[in-house]
């Protein structure tokens, strides 16, 4: 089982529809996938008609009294499954904090299921924090969406710094630049800097700021089963096959 | 949304809904809470199949063969289902041991038919959509399929319902709102376009006053086991009709040579030998069909997979065939049929004997064939003859009968404890006679095939191995004997033998 997480300590940058579009084409590529939609605002679950709650909230899981095996929701894609939002998530940093190793939770209740699934995907709440901290000893790799901006540049810096600085596992990081529009100078220069300074941490992939993701939320559906040529669909693939690899 | 994966699985809700567009009634049915949304229809011809003696059926079970597009598949539904697999091209009815999937989902199925036929009950065509059931949200909280089988009296539409993983009290919940729906019923069992014919219900003997009319009505029910399974014994379809007839022949002769003096003295002269000679027909076929149905199940001391044993599996399937070919000649003929006719004008026609009452007719008859048994039990000891055994189990077999005739009229206080004790004796005798015809059936066959030049020498060391292994299996069944004898002779069966056989009217049923 690999586990890949979504996640910047920025918001808006387009973690959910990433965690959701990867999802998915893990799950059509034959992977059994879970996805657990860790954001108190419920964005994945709602993505897939999923009610956003989990018998006890994140405490009963945190704690052990409840399995994650309990909570899991079958899409309506073909193995892919989920662990829906719960709003009580947003007061998960306390549960956490009352813990003995707080910051191994998370990756013991996916370890649980680990005979179940390939590919599990953390969509992630945007935070530095103890939650955060459990995402990096989870997760094999964080899949970082990066608007191609100055303060969104500075953010990644923050990020780099937050992983070296941890005091446990490391995943790999794979940034790629989320929102990008063509358009914009700025954005084009961002990220000529970026690849030209940081190496491999930047995929080089771009999904632009377009109207098809956004409709993902009206038709509440992945990007590539409704739009499957589109160029964001498209870098999505891209994305999936760079991640997948390793 | 995509839609190729099956349900999580358990629990499948199975629902029937009637109507002429029964889609529109589960629509209807949802209203706001839900719908449902169905993929292409496939459509295939179909034969649906049971043995003959309606074991499927029995157990909620549906099984159909299914033909489309040059492929054919088994499906089974119902309780056990649903399971399929690719089917065989067979032509109806088979042997089920033959025809259905040697694989673990199948095992259950297999043990419960087996040693039967499958026989076709019905057959037309089939149409199946895959289906989604959606909850207000449109999401998907069970998938399933609508099934229908359409030109049928009566047909119902199919609904197999699998929820989601996590949709369980979901589904449940939009289950229940459709079960509430007119039209639309929850249920076990696939609705099926026939069924097995039934054998019609037995006289009961209980209601009978007078000797005569009990023990006319008892042949009745057995001439109507003889006369249903004929067909079936004629045309080889399975090894149970020639087991049903042959014991309901014996049976019948038990009872007419046990109690036929309460019938007319004619109707037993004229029409008695002919029982006899059926089940003297029917003996060589039986015991070839046990020894090769321990062969199928790897119950016999030889071992069937033996290549060096081969010629004579065949020549034993020869020798059943020629058997065979002998009973069925008789039971297609104009005697069988003459004396089928014949023998239920008489027993239908029986004066009734007023003096006597069946209470009376089965106390002492028990009471005389109890005695014979005991008599003929006790003086077995380890010297005695196979023969003597098995005269013995001929005894046991007649007792048997007379309990098994006269249940109605007697206490089952003293009624079960009394089979319970007869039965073990009977199964030691039993499993003694098995071995011993099989003994003497390989040894037979073995002396047949000496004289035959195209047998190997290996071959006929492995025969000399596998006469050595029945006899010791035929040795360590007697050593059995006298513990079986003994827990016969338990004071808890004596006492129930006595109380049936006393002449204690307080223990029969008034």
């Amino acid at each position: 089982m690999r586990t890949y997480a979504s996640y910047n300590i920025k918001g808006g940058v387009g973690k959910t529809s990433a965690a959701v579009n990867l999802a998915y084409l893990a799950a059509r590529d034959g992977a059994r996938t879970l996805l657990w939609d860790l954001d108190p605002q419920g964005s994945a679950t709602y993505l897939f008609r999923v009610r956003p709650k989990v018998r006890g909230g994140g405490r009963a899981l945190i704690s052990r009294r409840r399995d994650l095996d309990d909570v899991i929701k079958e899409t309506d894609i073909a193995r892919l499954d989920l662990v829906p939002a719960d709003f009580r998530y947003r007061s998960m940093d306390l549960d956490l904090d009352d813990r003995k190793k707080p910051t191994r939770a998370l990756r013991q209740l996916v370890r649980g299921v680990d005979d179940d699934y390939d590919v599990v995907i953390l969509d992630c709440p945007p935070s530095a924090s103890l939650v955060s901290e459990n995402v990096l000893e989870a997760a094999d790799m964080l899949i970082v969406p990066l608007i191609p901006t100055t303060l969104s540049v500075h953010t990644f810096g923050q990020l780099r710094e937050f992983v070296g600085d941890f005091d446990g596992r490391r995943p790999a990081i794979r940034a790629f630049f989320s929102m990008a529009d063509r358009r914009k100078r700025l954005h084009h220069e961002v990220m000529a800097a970026l690849l030209a300074g940081i190496g491999e941490e930047i995929t080089g992939i771009v999904v632009p700021s377009a109207s098809t993701v956004e409709q993902m939320a009206v038709r509440r559906e992945p990007l590539p089963l409704f739009a499957p040529n589109s160029e964001a669909a498209r870098a999505y693939e891209a994305l999936w096959a760079v991640v997948s690899a390793g | 949304m995509a839609s190729e994966q099956a349900g999580h699985g358990t629990p499948n809700h199975r629902l029937t809904v009637r109507g002429d567009d029964p889609l529109a009634e589960i629509l209807a049915a949802l209203g706001d809470r839900g719908t449902v949304e169905a993929d292409a229809v496939h459509r295939s011809r179909a034969t649906w199949l049971d043995t003959p003696d309606g074991r499927l059926a029995g157990a909620g079970i549906a099984l159909r063969h299914e033909r489309a597009r040059g492929r054919s598949r088994l499906v089974l539904t119902g309780s056990a289902g649903p399971v399929d697999a690719d089917g065989p091209v067979v032509r109806w009815p088979a042997l089920a041991h033959d025809v259905l999937p040697n694989r673990p989902e199948w095992a259950a199925i297999r043990s419960l038919v087996h040693p039967r036929a499958l026989v076709e009950i019905a057959s037309g065509r089939v149409e199946s959509r895959p289906v989604r059931l959606l909850d207000e949200h449109r999401k998907t909280v069970a998938r399933g399929v609508l099934e229908t089988a359409p030109g049928f009296d009566g047909a119902a539409l199919a609904f197999r319902l699998a929820p989601l993983r996590g949709y369980a009290a979901e589904t449940d919940a939009l289950v229940m709102l459709l079960a509430r729906a007119e039209p639309i019923t929850v249920r076990a069992a696939e609705p099926l376009p026939g069924g097995v014919a039934r054998s019609p219900a037995a006289r009961d003997i209980g209601g009978e006053k007078d000797a005569a009319s009990a023990v006319a009505a008892t042949l009745l029910n057995w001439l109507d086991i003889i006369v249903e399974a004929g067909p079936g014994v004629a045309d080889d379809i399975d090894t149970e009709f020639l087991h049903d007839f042959r014991v309901a022949v014996r049976r019948s002769r038990s009872m007419v040579k046990l109690a036929g003096e309460v019938l007319p003295e004619k109707v037993v002269a004229s029409l008695a030998p002919e029982l006899r000679r059926l089940g003297d027909l029917t003996t060589p076929t039986r015991d070839l069909d046990v020894f090769l149905l321990g062969l199928q199940m790897g119950d016999n001391a030889i071992d069937a997979d033996d290549p060096l044993l081969a010629p004579v599996v065949t020549e034993l399937r020869r020798r059943r065939g020629v058997e065979f070919r002998k009973l069925r000649r008789h039971v297609r003929g104009t005697a069988y049929r003459d004396f089928t006719t014949s023998w239920r004008d008489a027993l239908e026609t029986v004066p009734a004997t007023p003096e006597r009452t069946v209470e009376q007719l089965a106390v002492s008859r028990i009471d005389r064939s109890y005695r014979k048994v005991r008599k003929r039990g006790g003086a077995i000891t380890p010297k005695s003859p196979v023969e003597d055994l098995h005269d013995l189990r001929k005894r046991c077999k007649e007792l048997r009968y007379l309990l098994d005739a006269f249940k109605p009229v007697l206490d089952p206080a003293s009624y079960t404890p009394a089979l319970r004790g007869l039965k073990d004796l009977q199964e030691c005798l039993g499993r003694l006679q098995d071995a011993h015809v099989q003994s003497q059936l390989i040894h037979q066959t073995a002396a047949d095939l000496i004289s035959d030049t195209d047998v190997s020498a290996p071959t006929m060391l492995a025969l000399g191995a596998a006469t050595t292994g029945l006899d010791e299996q035929e040795r360590a069944v007697r050593a059995e004997f006298e513990q079986n004898w003994q827990r016969f002779r338990r004071p808890v069966v004596r006492r129930a033998m006595a109380d049936l056989t006393g002449g204690n009217a307080t223990k029969l049923r008034a």
